[in-house]
């Protein structure tokens, strides 16, 4: 009984030192001085209390500055909001000084430096170019023929035009893919590569549907391993991406994004496997999405799951080749081209297993055809690592998932 | 135990009301309660104790002695000319739908080239104008230091 009232208190203990809360930044309004305390939570105990609040000014960035009580005339707390503002007697004092030091009642200080235009060391130095490197190499057991291994490349790199401008032209940039094929080997079999131009077309969010992202590859070149299938293609995307979960107050939630797309992709068709030269011009309707989960892992080794699923359908408006593969009687796998207007499914599977970032553990499933070839991949599931790179900036694979 | 003695809540009302220069510390203290001593001399100040906990307090006080006269004593009026805190804060909860100040734009599942478009023609909406180049907006970037990043945005000319 007694061990059981024990462990009753040590539970309720650590519940209370759980759920205490913490000053997560300390912040100078450069228009007022006031001093805005942020909160991982909403205030509890000491934290609704003003008179618990006090602040000291330390005039130095460096070890060595002096320090100053500053005086408050105010303290705004909501109980409800993660914000406590802390009103000046006199805003130059808050002016002067390099570095905040917060005490909360008996809770152990907080020292914060202010904020700088420009800092010598800044905390968060955005980046000028955005780039995306995807990098995916499985291999996938055996079932009536030989093991495949298949590595899977692609890179965008993208830098916004005119940053300094007061109106947003968008970026620019370039987008290289890399696909191997289902040989027992990791030949290179396609290879994509395109000019890219992408824009933010809302002005503001209109929650779920958190905005509008037009994506033109441009002036494109699509050709296989063989090269007996060339196309020159230009594709106008439009993205929509939507956080499947209203306002988020905590850390720690599981948000789910659906992202939708709709495009086209125009062009011409140099030379194929069955006619050398070409069909000519082509188009495709475009029309997909994708859905990402991540979750909290609590297996060992592995620090998160990520789930994603990709459809996407190609809707040739002209009769176009689609390439079958076949086993022939030394064993050898074949391609059996043929052309039809028939739609292109592609269904793309991923389940990652976070080891340390970027690197990750995949278990993939793929079914369909892609472009140049178009060579069916029949339900193949398969085994390995991606490194998934955001180097300078993140475009989260809105390009290299392309 | 530790913590609850060296509770601020006592001492700065105190230590303010020290700040002025007519409310020097007296050539020698000693507060019975927590068995700090201080002694002033021509060129020493002298500090015994009995627990480092009890010190911060009084060292607070004595630094805000010398402190007070290299601090600026100037009344300072508003800023117009910069975005502020309050409406950075309001531009970025809106385009995060987030008031989880210390979620990165990851744990958001926020886009970063939407997102930084958002803040951006929040500010210009707002009358003001910052880089979208300095609205960071990597995965990694905690909600509330683009709000830092963006509160000095200058007022359109």
């Amino acid at each position: 009984m007694k061990i059981n009232a024990l462990l009753l208190l040590v539970l309720i203990c650590h519940l209370s030192y759980a759920a205490k809360t913490k000053v997560v930044f300390l912040n100078v309004d450069p228009r007022t001085q006031s001093v805005e305390v942020v909160l991982d939570s909403p205030p509890q105990g000491d934290y609704l209390d003003g008179s618990k609040y006090h602040l000291v000014g330390i005039n130095s960035a460096l070890p060595n500055g002096e320090l100053h009580w500053i005086a408050l005339s105010d303290v705004q707390i909501s109980p409800t909001g993660k914000i406590v503002v802390l009103i000046p007697q006199n805003p130059a004092e808050i002016k002067a000084t390099k570095q905040l030091m917060l005490f909360v009642a008996s809770e152990p200080a907080v020292t914060q430096s202010k904020y700088e235009k420009n800092p010598a060391k800044p905390t968060e130095k955005p980046s000028k170019a955005n780039s995306d490197i995807y990098l995916n190499g499985t291999y996938s057991p055996a079932i009536n023929g030989a093991a495949q291994y298949s590595i899977d490349t692609s890179v965008g790199l993208l830098f916004p035009l005119a940053p300094s401008s007061e109106t947003n032209y968008g970026s620019v940039g370039f987008l290289g893919t890399v696909k191997s094929d289902k040989r027992p080997t990791a030949n290179p079999d396609s290879y994509r590569f395109f000019g890219v131009y992408q824009r933010v077309l809302n002005k503001e969010p209109h929650w779920p549907l958190e905005g509008v992202l037009f994506i033109g590859l441009i002036a494109g070149a699509e050709f296989d391993r063989k090269a007996n299938n060339v196309n020159f293609i230009s594709s106008p995307i439009l993205d929509f991406p939507i956080r499947l979960r209203g306002e988020i107050h905590n850390k720690g939630s599981l948000v789910p994004v659906l992202t939708p797309e709709l495009g086209m992709e125009i062009g011409n068709n140099f030379t194929n496997a069955i006619n050398a030269n070409g069909q000519g011009f082509i188009a495709r309707g475009l029309a997909g999405g994708t859905l990402g989960i991540d979750f909290k892992s609590k297996l060992a080794f592995f620090k998160s799951v990520h789930l994603a699923s990709t459809y996407r359908v190609r809707i040739p408006a002209f009769a176009e080749v689609y390439t079958r593969t076949a086993t022939n009687a030394a064993g050898k796998t074949i391609d059996v081209p043929g052309l039809s207007t028939q739609a292109r499914h592609y269904i793309k599977n991923e389940l990652d297993f976070g080891l340390w970032k970027p690197l990750s553990f995949a278990i993939t499933h793929e079914y369909g055809t892609l472009p140049p070839a178009f060579r069916l991949v029949d339900q193949k599931v398969s085994i390995g690592f991606t490194l998934a790179l955001q180097p300078k900036g993140d475009l989260q694979g809105q390009l290299t998932g392309k | 135990m530790r913590k609850k003695q060296t509770n601020k809540s006592k001492h700065p009302p105190a230590a303010m009301a020290a700040d002025s220069p007519s409310s020097v510390t007296p050539k020698s203290s000693h507060d019975p309660d927590q068995h700090v001593t201080i002694r002033h001399s021509a060129n020493a100040i002298t500090i015994s104790y009995s627990d480092p906990a009890f010190v911060l307090p009084h060292l607070l006080d004595i630094a805000s002695q010398f402190a007070g006269r290299h601090f600026a004593s100037a009344s300072l009026t508003s800023d117009d000319d910069v975005l502020g805190t309050s409406a950075a804060r309001q531009i970025v909860q809106k385009c995060a739908n987030s008031d989880c100040w210390d979620c990165t734009l990851g744990d958001l599942k926020l886009d970063s080239n939407t997102f930084q478009s958002c803040v951006f023609q929040g500010i210009e909406d707002a009358g003001y104008f910052e880089e979208r180049t300095n609205i960071p907006a990597t995965q990694s970037t905690q909600l509330y230091t683009v709000v830092m990043a963006i509160q000095n945005a200058k007022k359109k000319v």
